[in-house]
């Protein structure tokens, strides 16, 4: 704000981001209002606050999507993949928002090559300003458009070809890695047969058309569709958005200072915004030292505190946010070593530090974590030459993204009177990497499917004629609620990422990015008609049934 | 302007309100209660939910005049002291929010249902009943599944029975 909009010197600037609410992409831009308090609040030097109610903000947050895509895919006699043609319109809104031209482009056009060996794409985006409200980064923000276009394409051609989804796309999986796809992105792992597997075992696939019988014994059009998404995220390496032109680097800062009494506070630049970082980052470092996770406090959004950081969005706080704690963490524990090994005059490749000790290996020799924290700050009995204290910083700049993956699977059940859609069944299976904490992990995903599945059959912007915007309360926008959605089925199989030092890829987005060409997958192959857009309201499903009745 | 005396967490309070004052302004601006959250603006979230006189109610759609003389709990007043109320230790357990803007209204909806309903609340209840009260479950927090609520954990006295 300082260095774009001139409100005022960086040194006098402090911002101060507690518990924000959710951010699903839409917090990430500067939006005017805040720059305008700012300057109000100069103008008349009272404290200025901004409130939106819920249609301003329909009016005025960036929303997200909103893609037209003409897709072309060639095979050779054995099916497997030769080409694949792109052109896409997506509209920008009516002014340039913060990510909205690279998200169609660097975050969209990179993935279409998804799960599978193409030696060619070509990918023509043109971007268009509109009379709409911006549209940019929303939960995935091009990966979500990218997996559509090829996970629908994918379905579609092995239905026209007459063979099994499943094994078209086995047919046509990556399997050696590193593979450099034609689309800028390197992968560098997966398994994505284990996904699969994982996914088809889960939904019990085997027995679908015995289930697709009974419910059709009740009237109901039972149907299956699958996604086998991959996406980009750890966002991402600098000299990478440098080439691409971005204005700034996409590293994280963080900071581990210990206290005399042994207790540690972690400065961090990735925002927590519901992502539970106080409880996955406080893990990483108790588990490190075998310390209570009650002795390890998080801190962040506070520019007065932390002193630089990059934010959270682009599922980077583990990958890149947590990296760098990672390395921070090995200095203190480098320099934790040295002190020990000095007080008890052993050799520093003997300590380890374990359940809040820090020992001699194979003898009876030992200080208690706290007592070495102490000593690190009186300073009495350190080394010649070193410094006191126990704080310690490091920067990440990760070195490619990272690429979680997995297999979706939806299971729908239509009425044909009516064209209600009912999600009976939905299998997550993703591949994560390492996961530290499962439960939040789960969380992420179970809320990125019900996002994915809202915009699959429920959410829709509409703007009338004039250019009015007719869907600007949540009486006329449709929230996925709980009883639009199935108990999810969620598993994780895990290959680790070999570009940063704790194997994370990701988990924020995934849901949102898989889910919804799996869902319309499923309606279209219950109703017999493929021409079928999203969201599949019930006027839309029956009148694509009736299309072809 | 109107006087109105409402019992809030157990303690009585006076202000004079504009008569289109709504019951969520009156905790949220009057009282400083802002555990209390505003969502929608019309009626659909839930996010404002407390209780009036023993019922959950959606606090942006009742007059803080037409709740005179009620006894209304909030989000604030749930607790203890310093010892959550037992919705309130199982959705901290379960991780049962995400950013936590509606997740005061998610937990107020749900100890009314489990007053309600005592032990005959079933996993049915849970999905089906915010649909004819027309509260939301939405994405913002990710549900636990098939133990939405903890399971038994909410057989302490005063809580209406347990879960099984
Ligand atoms: S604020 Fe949404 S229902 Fe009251």
């Amino acid at each position: 704000m300082s260095a774009f909009y001139n409100v005022a010197p960086e040194h006098k600037l402090r911002v101060i981001a507690p518990d924000v609410g959710g951010g699903f992409g839409s917090k990430i831009y500067i939006y005017p209002e805040e720059i305008v308090c700012l300057w109000a609040s100069k103008r008349t030097g009272v404290p200025v606050k901004w409130t939106s109610d819920r249609t301003e903000a329909f009016l005025t947050d960036a929303h997200g999507r909103d893609h037209e895509t003409d897709v072309e895919l060639a095979l050779d006699a054995d099916n497997k993949i030769l080409g694949l043609r792109v052109e896409t319109i997506a509209n920008l809104g009516a002014y340039m928002s913060l990510f909205s031209s690279s998200v169609p482009t660097y975050l969209y056009a990179t993935l279409l090559s998804g799960q599978y060996d193409i030696p060619a794409i070509h990918a023509n985006v043109k971007a268009v300003y509109t009379n709409t409200v911006p549209v940019d980064a929303y939960r995935g923000a091009g990966r979500p458009e990218a997996t559509y276009v090829v996970e629908r394409t994918m379905e579609t051609a092995a239905r026209e070809l007459g063979i099994s989804p499943a094994d078209f796309r086995r047919k046509n999986f990556i399997r050696s890695f590193p593979h450099q796809t034609p689309v800028i992105m390197a992968y560098d792992a997966g398994d994505f047969d284990a996904c699969l597997n994982a996914g088809m075992e889960a939904a019990e696939v085997a027995g679908f058309e015995g289930r697709r019988a009974e419910a059709k014994s009740r009237g109901k059009l039972r149907g299956l569709g699958m996604s086998c998404y991959i996406e980009a995220c750890g966002i991402a390496p600098s000299k990478a958005v440098g080439s691409l032109g971005a204005g700034v680097g996409l590293w994280e800062s963080a900071e581990v200072r210990v206290n005399p009494v042994g207790t540690i506070e972690i400065l961090t630049g990735s925002h927590s915004h519901g992502q539970g970082h106080e409880t996955t980052f406080a893990q990483l470092v108790a588990e490190r030292f075998g310390l209570p996770v009650d002795n390890v406090q998080v801190i962040h959004g506070d520019t007065d505190k932390v002193q630089f950081g990059m934010g959270t969005y682009g599922s980077r706080s583990g990958a890149v946010g947590m990296s760098a704690i990672h390395k921070a963490l090995d200095k203190v524990e480098a320099k934790a070593k040295k002190i020990a090994a000095h007080v008890l005059e052993a050799d520093e490749g003997d300590i380890v530090i374990e359940n809040g000790e820090v020992k001699v290996a194979g003898t009876d020799k030992k200080l208690g974590w706290h007592e070495v924290c102490l000593g690190a700050y009186t300073g009495h009995n350190l080394p010649d030459g070193m410094e006191p204290g126990l704080k310690e910083g490091a920067f990440y700049d990760p070195t490619n993204f990272t690429f979680p993956a997995g297999c979706y699977i939806c299971e729908v059940e239509v009425d044909p009177e009516t064209g209600t859609t009912e999600i009976v069944q939905f299998v997550a299976a993703d591949d994560f990497g390492r996961v530290i904490n499962p439960m939040i992990v789960e969380g992420q995903v179970h809320g990125g499917l019900a996002q994915g599945i809202g915009q699959a059959i429920l959410e829709r912007t509409h703007y009338d004629d004039s250019g009015q915007l007719t869907t600007a309360s949540y009486m006329d926008y449709a929230m996925p609620r709980a009883w639009d959605l199935p108990m999810f089925k969620v598993s994780t199989t895990e290959t680790l990422c070999p570009g940063n030092p704790l194997g994370m890829k990701g988990c924020g987005e995934a849901g949102a990015i898989g889910s919804p060409p799996a869902v319309i997958n499923a309606i279209t192959d219950a109703i017999g008609n493929n021409d079928l857009t999203m969201p599949a309201t019930p006027e839309k499903v029956w009148k694509a049934l009736n299309a072809v009745r | 302007m109107t006087d109105v005396t409402i019992t809030v967490n157990g303690r009585e309070m006076q202000g004079s309100v504009e008569d289109r004052t709504l019951l969520v302004q009156f905790l949220r601006e009057n009282l400083g209660l802002t555990g209390t959250h505003v969502g929608c603006d019309t009626s659909q979230c839930g996010a404002c939910v407390v209780h009036v006189d023993g019922k959950a109610v959606k606090s942006c759609t009742m007059l803080a005049v037409q709740a005179s003389g009620s006894s209304v709990t909030t989000i604030e007043g749930l607790a203890n002291g310093q010892e959550l109320h037992p919705v309130q230790a199982a959705f901290r357990e379960h991780h049962g929010l995400q950013c936590g803007y509606c997740t005061p209204g998610m937990i107020m909806t749900a100890v009314d249902m489990i007053e309600r309903h005592g032990s005959s609340l079933d996993e049915e209840t849970v999905r089906e009943e915010p649909r004819r009260q027309y509260l939301p479950l939405h994405r913002l927090p990710q549900h636990r599944q098939g133990d939405p609520f903890g399971g038994g954990r909410f057989a302490g006295p005063g809580h209406g029975g347990g879960m099984t």
